[in-house]
């Protein structure tokens, strides 16, 4: 029987063209947008390549300090963590399995072979290599040992080493930034390719200032690893705990403190909101917005499908008859327009699984990012294929059943 | 073959309450051919529905070979109607979307057929009403009375006992629709049953016995 359904139902198909079309272009369209828009979110978001640790990982990198509200105004201070900030503060956070320092970028122009070529520094310490998984292309990352002390070494990534010397071997050279004389230890590759930003890390106790390790506001920011990514809310927690409780020099004139701890998506989220002095990025209400209007978005199809396959069931109610007149039982009627609604839904959605692939791979490769790689969520495909089978069902299956019911002579009448 | 007892069939629509039918009672025989007359809106088609299990009725009993089906299922009935029942509709009721020799098929669908047998079955039906040239085309591709041949040869597809058809020379010409009278005669003189609803008193009395309906009741 199952063969008949699938033989009348290509029929069908082949005979209504129109609506197969319009009905496979709904479909299609929906989720092909839908897994378009999820793989980018998952490259954006999701642990990949040199961030394999990103959804454990909390940045704190900005410190807020505010004077006693007077006359309805206050005095509000912000920057980046200062060295003493995070050793007294965050290092002994106990939901943190690590912590790094980092500072933000500097830029810096370095002489070679009466070259100059401008490019960034950051210094850090070693375990910043122990959260961030660079490929090493060749030498060694510097030890904890190297960074205490002070040593004048110096980790290329691809893009400068290739810039700065070619083909040959970048380890064991010698760089002068800033006066001073870096040994270059290591080449990593960051993942970005060719087309990323020429960039350099150093030990952290090889920056030029002195006194960095006194003050409480600062250049850099601190990357602490939660233990497991469940456990990154609690850590947030803490972080916010232990932002309260600095103790500034003049704590009467600066009573209030306050730390913000960002993971890579609170960080996105923080775009939408217009006050970047509170502690709650609005994440949740970010995410709830892109899931309604990406209920919205596959709404608008599915109704137009609903009501597509509505009309099609009223003009198909004489079919319904004359198949109970002819001796179709109740089941047979609506097992035929279930079939014939999940072949086409199935069809559609193996439409839109290779029109995604394709469009992920042409923009894979067409160089738009460097080292873009995108790629099909299965799950979100799954559930995408759940929904269309859903609404097919709704929209084809219940009128049918409906209309099944009622004894022959009503259906032959299209009274449904 | 066939017979109803003290059947009546009311429709609600709304707040108004029609009587379709009132205390009928009927005994069709086999291998009779019997036409139902009368007006407009008599109860002619409400009859012959009632008789073709595609309605049930109101009041009554109706029983088909002794078998009263008064409490049967949707299966059962559909059962029924597949083995005993041939349907011929005034305006034919072809599916448009599928080809002659499938809308031919179609009652061999719903009972243990092999592709093949029903495909011969189907074949031989058309070559009877003469449409073998037209097996691949579509019903919006042939004339009125080819539909209606069409619909004829699902009718007998399935050799039933009884063939129902419903002002079958209605939406046609004479010379097709006298056409359509010789084949169901000579389906008749082959041994089927046939009862048919007409508002053509000639195509009637080509009948072995003429009912006549008015207002929901049998006057003759």
């Amino acid at each position: 029987m199952l063969k008949n359904y699938l033989i009348m139902a290509s029929k069908v198909y082949w005979r209504r063209k129109m609506f197969t079309a319009i009905n496979l272009m709904c479909i299609v369209l929906t989720l092909v947008v839908l897994l378009v828009v999820t793989a980018v979110m998952e490259h954006s978001f999701a642990p990949s390549g040199v961030d394999v640790n990103r959804d454990r990982i909390v940045q704190v990198d900005r410190y807020i300090k505010s004077s006693e509200v007077k006359q309805g105004r206050n005095m509000v201070m912000m920057s980046g963590l200062g060295y003493k900030l995070i050793d007294q503060y965050l290092k002994p956070i106990r939901s943190a399995e690590k912590l790094s320092m980092v500072t933000r970028s500097f830029p810096v122009a370095v002489y070679l072979d009466e070259r100059v070529e401008k490019l960034t520094m950051v210094f850090t310490d070693s375990v910043f290599w122990e959260i961030y998984r660079y490929q090493l292309k060749e030498g060694l990352f510097f030890s904890q040992e190297d960074v205490s002390q002070g040593r004048f070494h110096l980790i290329l990534n691809t893009v400068i080493a290739q810039k700065l010397f070619g083909n040959q071997s970048a380890v064991g050279k010698k760089l002068n930034v800033r006066g001073h004389q870096y040994v270059i230890t290591a080449v990593v590759d960051d993942g970005r390719g060719s087309g990323g930003e020429a960039k350099m890390w150093a030990p952290l106790t090889t920056m030029p200032t002195e006194g960095y390790s006194e003050s409480l506001m600062g250049d850099f920011h601190a990357v602490l690893l939660a233990k497991s990514a469940a456990e990154v809310s609690t850590l947030k927690k803490e972080i916010s705990t232990v932002g309260k409780s600095i103790k500034e020099k003049d704590p009467q004139k600066w009573p209030t403190t306050m730390l913000i701890a960002n993971t890579k998506f609170d960080s996105f989220a923080r775009g939408f909101s217009s006050d970047e002095r509170q502690e709650d990025s609005g994440a949740e209400w970010v995410l709830g917005s892109i899931l309604v209007l990406m209920f919205v978005f596959m709404l608008l199809p599915a109704l137009n499908l609903v009501n597509l396959n509505l009309g099609r069931m009223m003009e198909r109610s004489a079919e319904i008859g004359v198949r109970k007149a002819f001796g179709a039982s109740r089941l047979e009627l609506v097992s035929q327009f279930l079939v014939e609604n999940i072949v086409l839904s199935l069809i559609g959605c193996l439409m839109a699984l290779v029109l995604t692939q394709g469009f992920l791979m042409w923009v894979n490769q067409s160089g738009l990012m460097p080292n873009l790689k995108l790629g099909v969520n299965f799950s979100v495909l799954g559930y995408g294929i759940l929904i269309t089978i859903i609404f097919g069902i709704v929209s084809g299956v219940i009128p049918a059943w409906r209309m099944a019911r009622l004894d022959p002579v009503f259906a032959l009448k299209g009274n449904a | 073959m066939i017979q109803l007892e003290n059947v009546s069939k009311t429709y609600q629509t709304d707040k108004v309450e029609t009587i379709a039918l009132r205390d009928i009672n009927l005994l069709i025989n086999k291998g009779e051919f019997v036409s139902i007359m009368g007006p407009s809106g008599c109860g002619k088609s409400t009859l012959l529905n009632l008789l073709g299990l595609l309605d049930r009725p109101g009041e009554g009993k109706v029983k088909i070979a002794g078998e009263e089906l008064h409490q049967w299922g949707d299966k059962a009935l559909a059962k029924m109607r597949n083995k005993t029942f041939g349907f011929i509709f005034q305006s034919f009721h072809l599916i448009n979307d599928l080809r002659v020799i499938d809308n031919v098929e179609l009652p061999l669908l719903y009972r243990k057929t092999s592709a093949k047998q029903r495909r011969e079955l189907a074949e031989q039906a058309l070559a009877s009403v003469g449409l073998s040239a037209r097996m691949e085309h579509y019903p919006n591709q042939l004339s009125g009375g080819q539909q209606q041949r069409v619909a004829i040869a699902r009718a007998m597809v399935g050799q039933p006992d009884i063939l129902l058809a419903d002002e079958p020379t209605g939406n046609l010409d004479s010379h097709m629709g006298a056409e359509v009278m010789d084949i169901l005669l000579k389906l008749n003189q082959q041994g089927t049953t046939v009862v048919m609803v007409t508002h053509d008193e000639r195509h009637a009395k080509q009948s072995g016995r003429i009912i006549r309906v008015f207002d929901g009741q049998l006057v003759a």
